[in-house]
């Protein structure tokens, strides 16, 4: 018996009608971190958006257990309030509405399933400015709309911040070391070593081994053509670092 | 019955007896006309064909108090009209003695208003227009000559009716801004009652030299209302006019909006969003007139058709010869949320000066469902998700209103529409 807060079986997904995901298993014990690497269209970003729940993409065959219950039944936003976040490689733009306003909706609504009383503004006030503090971010970005007009590092760290407020069990980072420079990467990295803790694991996926030297994994694992190929400890990402994808590709 | 035989019928002639000479002319200029048809350029997409058998009737002039649903953020003086009347008992009592503000109904002497009540204009096209000066049974006198700090609320209430008569209601807002004046004025207009009915509402503005108005305009009616409004403005030189509308509720509403800019350096910004649910239909029509150079104006509208809705916006700005320097932009851009909803846009310029700067654009979308996505990973359920981003998407053509209790009372409102809305 494993007490794994997820245990991916043979996880088989699809998205535009072409097969992405061919059979990946994973595991994934509360308080690990593990990385997920791979080449660009290895299904990196796919393994995030089924975990999440995104309905563009199909699952087509597998078992996802999560917290040992079949995530597969659950929507988008069900997993979320079970726990589950999914920092985006591209967070979105959403013109108009309000940062704090998104952010109390979104952690209030996890409130709630879980019978806990809401927060109100004041209280949650209080919250986010302590947080923000820890992730050395400014106060206005409160007050913009949600990632409107935020420099590629903002963005990166907002996602940080609102996992930091959210509190997930399991946070998944889709390349968020993509577009950064080597100061935001800290900040970035920094932020989440903050939220690591023995109950919350954290997936990196990641192309690169850059970020890893900032977050240092527990597990490493090599996704390739929608399988992953290869697991071990930090070193196999160093190892990749040095001999590039092919090595593992053809093995 | 033909709006002539209506306006005979029912004209209110013991009402503003000062105004009895522009009336009669009104009621008999009603011989020569019939309500607009589709074969009028601008009514094209809407269609008021439904009055040419209603028996228009007087509504009860009553309401309670909880019909009037102001937030109690709004930090200003209240007017309230019940069926076209003034109602002492639900209004501000500080708000009728003053000077600068008033009910038509309580003017006594000749205020000269030739001026105002006697434009009539012409054909089939502006026919309510000329019912309006036929019927008019109040409406609301604002003239200021200075900086007023708080904002005025005018309050419009119409009762509805499950009778085959029709109940309905014309009311007539003249708003007076003088030189160098600065003043933050509200329209709301909804149902006390439920029910069909007609309101027909026409605001004259003429914004003098350097004056400033903000004029936000809340149409909120229930489901089986029609409304047809009118405003015309004239801006002096260096004035400024903002003008806002926030459309959520009726089952039929048609607007007309003309602005003639007169004096040099005047400015003017339309702003609004409608949401056109269930069976609505919801008309803009706006022409802007750049007479002399060096004016601007903006026409910014955002709309959510959903349900069977149907959303209209025919905006027309015309630049005269003569009229350089003119900046004149116009974008409108609409969310459609079902596939039974339908909207029809057609921004417009008409140029005909040198080194003037426009633009216009119209766009109709969908929900991004990345952006769905985005939210729904946050735990935001897809119902929550789905307001959210419409009413962010409306919302930023209300934030140009610069009275913060009115921008929150308009946001507030299409918030709760957004949220309530059914697709």
């Amino acid at each position: 018996m494993s007490n794994a807060l997820l245990k991916v079986k043979n996880l088989h997904a699809r998205a535009d009608g072409k097969d992405i995901l061919k059979g990946l298993d994973i595991e994934v014990q509360p308080g690990e971190v593990h990385a997920i690497m791979g080449p660009n269209g290895s299904g990196k970003s796919t393994f995030g958006n089924v975990i999440a729940g995104r309905e563009s993409f199909e699952v087509t065959e597998g078992q996802i257990e999560y917290l040992g219950k079949d995530l597969l039944e659950l929507s988008t936003e069900e997993r979320a309030c079970e726990g589950i976040f999914l920092a985006f490689q591209y967070p979105v733009e959403i013109p108009g509405v309000n940062n704090t306003y998104f952010l109390k909706t979104a952690l209030n609504s996890i409130r709630r399933y879980r019978g806990e009383p809401e927060l109100d503004s004041m209280e949650f006030l209080k919250l986010v400015k302590r947080k923000l503090s820890v992730l050395h971010l400014k106060d206005d970005l409160l007050k913009r709309a949600v990632n409107e007009g935020f420099s590629g590092g903002e963005k990166k760290r907002n996602e940080i911040f609102q996992m930091a407020v959210l509190e997930p069990k399991l946070a998944i980072l889709d390349e968020t070391d993509s577009g950064l420079d080597i100061d935001s990467l800290k900040a970035v990295a920094d932020g989440v070593n903050r939220l690591r803790s023995e109950d919350r694991a954290i997936v990196v996926v990641t192309h690169y081994q850059r970020l890893l030297e900032y977050i240092v994994p527990d597990r490493v694992h090599v996704l390739a053509d929608g399988k992953i190929v290869r697991s071990g400890g930090k070193e196999l990402a160093l190892q990749l670092e040095e001999q590039g994808y092919g090595w593992v590709q053809s093995a | 019955m033909s709006l002539y035989e209506q306006a005979v019928a029912l004209a209110p002639v013991d009402r503003l007896v000062w105004a009895s000479q522009w009336r009669q002319q009104a009621i008999s200029a009603l011989q020569s006309v019939s309500l607009p048809s589709a074969r009028d350029e601008d009514w094209k997409y809407t269609t008021l064909r439904s009055l040419e058998r209603a028996q228009l009737v007087t509504a009860p002039r009553q309401a309670s108090n909880d019909a009037v649903s102001l937030p109690a953020s709004f930090a200003g003086r209240t007017l309230v009209f019940v069926d076209g009347h003034y109602d002492t008992s639900l209004s501000d009592s500080s708000a009728i003695d003053d000077l600068d503000v008033t009910a038509l109904s309580a003017i006594e002497s000749d205020p000269q208003f030739d001026n105002w009540l006697g434009k009539l204009p012409e054909g089939n096209a502006e026919s309510l227009a000329t019912l309006n000066t036929a019927m008019m049974t109040d409406g609301v006198l604002v003239r200021v000559g200075a900086t007023v700090a708080d904002p005025i609320a005018v309050v419009f209430l119409s009762n509805g009716s499950t009778e085959r008569a029709l109940p309905s209601s014309f009311v007539r807002n003249i708003i007076q801004a003088e030189s160098g004046a600065g003043v933050s004025i509200v329209e709301f207009h909804a149902s006390a009652t439920a029910g069909k009915s007609l309101s027909h509402s026409w605001t004259q503005l003429n914004v003098e030299k350097g004056a400033t108005v903000e004029l936000s305009r809340m149409y909120a009616h229930g489901e089986a209302a029609q409304l047809v409004t009118r405003l015309d403005a004239e801006l002096a030189a260096s004035s400024t006019l903002r003008l806002h509308n926030l459309d959520v509720g009726g089952k039929l509403t048609r607007h007309d909006i003309n602005v003639e800019l007169k004096g040099e350096g005047a400015n003017l910004l339309i702003g609004g969003a409608y949401v056109a649910d269930g069976r609505s239909h919801i008309d803009q029509h706006h022409r802007v007139d750049h007479r002399v150079p060096n004016c601007t104006s903006n026409d910014v509208f955002r709309g959510v058709v959903a349900g069977k809705g149907r959303a209209v916006f025919n905006a027309k700005a015309i630049v005269h010869p003569g009229a350089d320097g003119t900046e004149a932009h116009q974008n409108n851009a609409n969310l459609m949320l079902s596939r039974d909803s339908e909207v029809d846009t057609k921004p417009e310029l008409q140029i005909h000066a040198d080194d003037v700067k426009c633009s216009h654009g119209a766009t109709i979308g969908q929900l991004d469902e990345t952006a769905m996505f985005y939210l729904r990973t946050r735990a935001i359920a897809e119902a929550d998700a789905r307001a959210l981003l419409t009413e962010g998407f409306c919302t930023e053509a209300l934030q140009t209103i610069t009275d913060e209790s009115t921008r929150v009372w308009f946001t507030q409102a299409l918030a709760t529409k957004l949220r309530g809305q059914s697709t």
